[in-house]
Formats: C-alpha cells, structure tokens, sequence
C-alpha cells in the first residue's frame, strides 16, 4: 500500500470514528435537554396550575358561605366554586404529573370535598347556631386538611417541573464532550483539506469544506436552540414558582405557553442530527475515498 | 474501556437490584403517629420485597373509597375499622378474598369471620391489621378509685370532642355503646348492633339520658366547646377522658392510667366482663401479586404491627415491655373477657352517620332526644352484621 494512500485511509477512519462519535453525543446531550421541554409545557404547567385553580375555588367557596349569614349561601356562589375545584382536579389528574401518588392524592381530594360540601349544606340546613357553627367548623377542618394536601402535591409537582428544567452535571459534560468533539472534528476536516490540497494540488475539496460547515453550523445552531429552550424551562419554572390569585391563573398559564411556544419544533430537531451526522460522514467519504481509490493499485516508489 | 464498561455494568447492575418490582396502593384512617408508626412497620416489607407501598390517609375513608369504587380506581388495600362496611364491600363483589394467604385459625372468629360473598358463598375478606380497646376511663394514677366514681358524675370532669373530620360524632356514639353494653350486657348489645332492638328500647334511650347527664348535654357554653374540640385535644391529667387504648401514650406521660368503664357509669353491671373493642381491618380489592403479598406479610406473627395484634401465634402480651401495653393486651387476648365490637362500626353506613349526626344533636338539645330516636329507628335495617359482634375465646 502506498504512502498517500495510507494516509488517506488512516485520515478517512479518523474523521468517520470523529463524525459517529460527536453525532451520537450531541444526539444525547440534545435530548437530554429538549426531551423535557415538551412534558414541562404540556403536562406540569397545566397540572400545576390546575390544582392552583382548585386551591383557590375551594378558598373562595368557603368565602361564599362563611360570609353569608345563618340562611347560606343563596348565590349559589358555594356551588359554583365546589364545581371549579372538581373540574380541576380532574384535569390534574389527568395530567399526572408525579406519577401514582399524584393521582391516589387527587382521589383522596375528590372525597374530602364531597365531605366538606356535605357539612357545608347541614350548616346550611340547621336551625340551631351552635349545631351551624360546629359543622361550619368541621367544614373548615376539612378544606384547610385539603389544601395542606393539595399544597403539599403543588411542592411534589414542582419539583418534577424543576428537574425538567434543570442543566444537572452530565448535561454539562454532555454538552462539554460535543464542544470537544466538534472542535476535533473540524480541526481532523481542515488538517485532511490541507493534506489532500498539497498531495492533489487542487484548490479546495468542496465536500469537505462542506461537511466543516455542517459540522459548525449544525452545533452552533443546536445549541442556541438549547440555550434558549433552557432559559425558556428557566422562565417557566419561575413563573410557576409563584402562588397567584384565581384571576392570575390563565396569563400565567399563556405566559408559560408564550416561553415555551417553539418547544415542539426544537424537539423535533433531534432526528436530524442523526441524518445530519449520517450526510457529514457521507461527505467526508465523498472526499476522500475517490483520492484513495486512485492509489488502489499503485505501487509505492 | 472495558474498565468503563465494567463500571457501567456494575452501577446498572445495583440500579436493577434496587429498583422497584412493583407497587401497592393502600388506604386507611391512619395519620400522624399512627401513619408514621404504620410506615416504619411497613418498611421491612419494602426492603424485603421490593414492592413500594403507596399509602394515602384519610379520615373521610368511606367517602374516598366509595367514590375510588364508583370510578373503577379502588386502592390495592383498604383498611377499614368498619366491619359493617366492609361487610356490604363484600356482598357487592367488591373484595377479593383471602383464604389460602394465611392461616385463618390464627385469630379468633369475632376479628375475622367468614362473611358472605356475592355468590353467597361464607369467606375471610377481612385480616385485623390492629386492634384497640375501648370502655376505658383514664386518669392521672395518683386518684382513688372511689374518689375517681364520685367525680365521674360532674360534667366538668371529662375531657371530650367530638370534632374528628368526615367522622364528627364518633366519640358520641362511643359513650352511648358502651353505657348500653355495661347497663345492659352484651346480648342486649348485640341485638341492638345488629338491628333487631329498637333505638326507641328504653334501655337504648337510658344509655342516652345516662351519658347525656354524664356529659352536661344541653349547657349551651359546654356543648359548643365539646363540638368543637378535637378528639385527640390535650386532656388536663386533674380530668378523666373516656377514650380507647389508642390514648395510653399521651396518658403515660402523666403516670396515667386506666379503670373499666363500669366502675363510672351508673347502674352498671357489677364485675363487668364486656370490653368493647375496635379493630383496623385489611381488605383486598384488586387481587394483584403485590396486594397479596402485602396480606401475607401483615399477617406474619413475627412482624411488629402498631399496637395490639389479634394474631394467636404472636408473642404473648407479657413481653411487652411497656406494662400498660401488657395490661392492654392481656385484656385483648384473655379468653375470659367478652370483647364486643364497637357497635356504630358494624351497622350499616347510613345508619353509622346518621347515629354520629344524632348524638351532635342530642349534646346541643337533649330534650329532642325521642325524635332523633324516632329518626334513627326509621333507618333501622334488621338486616344487620352477619357476624358476631361479640366473642371471647
């Protein structure tokens, strides 16, 4: 085997071993980020902000009778409430955030305010002031024993939203690993351009100039992508850190939404870094392999 | 790289070992100490058998499961102290049944009897998980007994509450039983738990007027701080409270201790014999490999479960080393006392809260005591337990 065409060879498996490896790490570190970024926006932001709703329509249910004398509630304001809060827990069982200790959580939940509903309507019912007061107070028991589970499943569902937001320590070698890589990579690419240029003679090698700019556009722009879908989980996170009254629920819900509105389309990126990654090592075959097929029967001089 | 690759086998190797091989869902009443104490128990099961038990507590159980039922969304494991509930939970198909996943003959027949299926065919669906005493009175200790009766007929000298969540009331209903079952003995007792005596029997209705006098039913200030007071409130040890074994810890602090109930209650059955009793029963709804398992071992007599257990083969109550334990015990398991069910918890659940709602009631206006009777006997079903609701043995 001749020289060159060693040199070719041994260039050609450097940047094919280069190419698989920095394509396969930045495929993981990828998704390492963005395939948090859809369940943050479409699952723990709504089943969060779902037992926001129920939390605030149970406090102002309870608003609505305790404030309204010893003949009840007559704006059927209680029952209103009772409703949202039902209909919320619902939805955030749906969601399911935490797994099934979220979901037997709301179960437990659903049964407590069917008992706080009915000691609200004995209250409602009885003649007798204290037999009112004693089952008004049961009432109360009960709702504050709901919220404190209900706060206590938000925390539970907050935590998961933060460790979908979170950049932990193999993100950070993830990402780390493919500057490495990429830069080795590009680096292996313009030493084989210039190798082949000074053997060759010809001006440039157009296939791996462009597998160069594939390989530093694509990761650049992969990860601007990331930096924006992490500050966005960050934004979100904040914003559902925050306790907010019932009327601040939906702009907190559409701001989430407005952070996270290109989640989808960054996700779905992470297939083409595998036909990006299979297109660069393609090129650098293009490059280079007709350069060794010349050589195939040469005989060193 | 094949040190890498060893390292990685390894650590995935330790991850599968600890990772979990399965979950079990579980509900009950229990909170606070006696949650905690249910989890340590449950701990080893854990480890052992790498199943998570998922357990959620509530005082509103039946209200949970019933709508956990209605939506197909049962837990694994439900425990109940309701016999009577869980009675119904039975004849509708509900529960699995146990036989086979431990040796029934361990417990006597009053904790665990063969109850009806839906097919009608008799099974065990039910495994004491804990039980309790009831009809005691506690003290300070350092009071004499006939000091202590004297004392007993002064409204001022209990401490009670009634408030207890989805089950306001049951401490009421708990005054009324055991005056019934130590004025009137445990045949009585029983007719009246199972249906067949009528809530407006005067010896029912003496029960009442007894306990209402014991109590100070009708002084409006009294009453309104009663319904309002939560069954577990810190009692003044210069008091007495009538409440069941679950209370020996907060009672130990103040060198407390207990007397039988008869010794306080007037017209009392002399020398009474008639404990009444409470149990924590676990029930199978889904038969999962899991579930199973979680019954097997919580009928173990080896492992240590909250307070008092049912189970024959356990170490005997001697071995405790705390001697209220042991006194407790003892009376659990001496073949020579008749323990009773606490009635409310055998009778069916409407007739249950409606009782709870009745003695509410009867502490606010005593003097409407006959038409809450009325109501009561109006929901009577003689269709009661078909169990009994008193043993010994």
């Amino acid at each position: 085997m001749s020289a060159t065409r060693r040199d070719l060879t041994r260039r050609l498996w450097l940047l094919l071993v280069l190419g698989a490896t920095t394509t396969v790490v930045l495929f993981s570190a990828y998704r390492g980020v963005h395939d948090d970024t859809v369940p943050l926006v479409s699952s723990s932001t709504p089943g969060i902000l779902a037992v926001d709703t129920a939390k605030n329509a149970l406090q102002q249910a309870h608003e609505a009778v305790d404030g309204s004398g010893p003949q009840g509630d007559a704006t059927g304001e209680f029952h209103t409430q009772i409703s949202v809060a039902h209909q919320s827990i619902a939805l955030a069982a749906s969601e399911n955030v935490t797994g099934p200790s979220d979901r037997h959580t709301l179960q437990t939940v659903t049964g407590l305010i069917t008992v706080y509903s009915v000691w609200v309507e004995r209250a409602g019912k009885e003649p007798n002031t204290s037999l009112r007061d004693a089952y008004l107070y049961y009432a109360l028991q009960g709702r504050n024993d709901i919220l404190d589970r209900l706060d206590e499943l938000r925390n539970e569902q907050l935590n998961v939203a933060r460790k979908q937001a979170a950049f932990p320590w193999p993100l950070w070698l993830g990402w780390s690993a493919v500057l490495v890589l990429c830069l080795a990579l590009c680096v292996a690419l313009m030493e084989a351009q210039r190798f082949a240029r000074r053997r060759f003679r010809s001006a440039v090698h157009p296939s791996l100039l462009a597998a160069t700019v594939l390989c530093v556009t694509g990761v650049a722009a992969l990860g601007w992508f990331t930096l924006r879908a992490h500050t966005a989980m960050a934004d979100s996170l904040a914003e559902l850190s925050k306790t907010r009254a019932a009327d601040d629920i939906p702009e907190a819900g559409a701001d989430v939404e407005g952070y996270m509105a290109n989640a989808g389309f960054w996700a779905s990126l992470s297939d083409w870094i595998l036909i990006g990654g299979v297109l660069l090592m393609a090129l650098t075959v293009v490059g280079l392999w007709p350069r060794i097929s010349e050589y195939r029967f040469k005989v060193p001089r | 790289m094949c040190i890498v690759l060893l390292v990685a086998g390894a650590v995935a190797g330790v991850r599968w070992a600890q990772s979990w091989k399965g979950s079990v869902t579980v509900l009950a009443n229990w909170s606070g100490g006696e949650r905690e104490q249910f989890e340590k128990a449950i701990e080893q099961f854990e480890e052992n058998h790498r199943i998570d038990v998922i357990y959620q507590g509530s005082s509103a159980l039946s209200q949970v499961l019933a709508a956990d039922l209605a939506a197909g969304t049962q837990p694994d494991v439900a425990v109940l102290p309701e016999p009577g509930e869980l009675m119904a939970y039975a004849a509708e198909g509900r529960l699995r049944p146990l036989d086979g996943l431990f040796e029934a003959g361990d417990y006597d027949r009053v904790w665990m009897p063969k109850v009806a299926g839906e097919d009608g065919r008799k099974r065990t669906y039910w495994l004491p998980v804990k039980t309790g005493l009831k009809s005691m009175v506690w003290h300070s200790g350092s009071l004499p007994r006939n000091e202590i009766a004297e004392i007993a007929g002064e409204p001022d000298t209990w401490c009670l509450g009634m408030e207890s969540g989805a089950t306001s009331g049951w401490p009421g209903t708990d005054w009324v039983e055991d005056i019934l079952l130590q004025q009137a003995g445990p045949k009585v007792y029983e007719k009246w738990a199972t249906g067949d005596l009528e809530w407006t029997d005067k010896r029912v209705r003496k029960a009442w007027t007894t306990w209402g006098e014991m109590a100070g039913a009708g002084d409006g200030a009294r009453a309104e701080r009663v319904l309002k007071a939560n069954y577990g409130q810190d009692c003044s040890h210069q008091r007495l409270e009538h409440q069941g074994s679950f209370r020996d810890t907060a009672w130990k602090e103040a060198d407390g201790d207990f007397l039988h109930s008869a010794e306080v209650i007037p017209e009392a059955q002399q020398n009474s014999q008639h404990w009444e009793v409470s149990g924590d029963l676990a029930a199978m709804l889904n038969a999962t490999d899991e579930a199973k398992e979680l019954i097997r071992y919580l009928a173990d007599p080896g492992i240590e479960l909250p307070d008092f257990t049912a189970n024959k083969k356990a170490a005997s109550p001697d071995s405790y080393d705390d001697p209220m334990k042991r006194k407790i015990g003892s009376i659990l398991r001496d073949p020579k006392q008749q323990r009773c069910w606490d009635a409310s918890d055998t009778m069916p659940p409407a007739m249950r809260n409606a009782f709870h709602e009745a003695v509410l009631h009867f502490l606010v206006s005593p003097e409407e005591l006959d038409n809450q009777l009325e109501l009561l006997e109006s929901l009577r079903n003689d269709q009661g337990p078909a169990f009994p609701v008193c043993g010994s043995g």
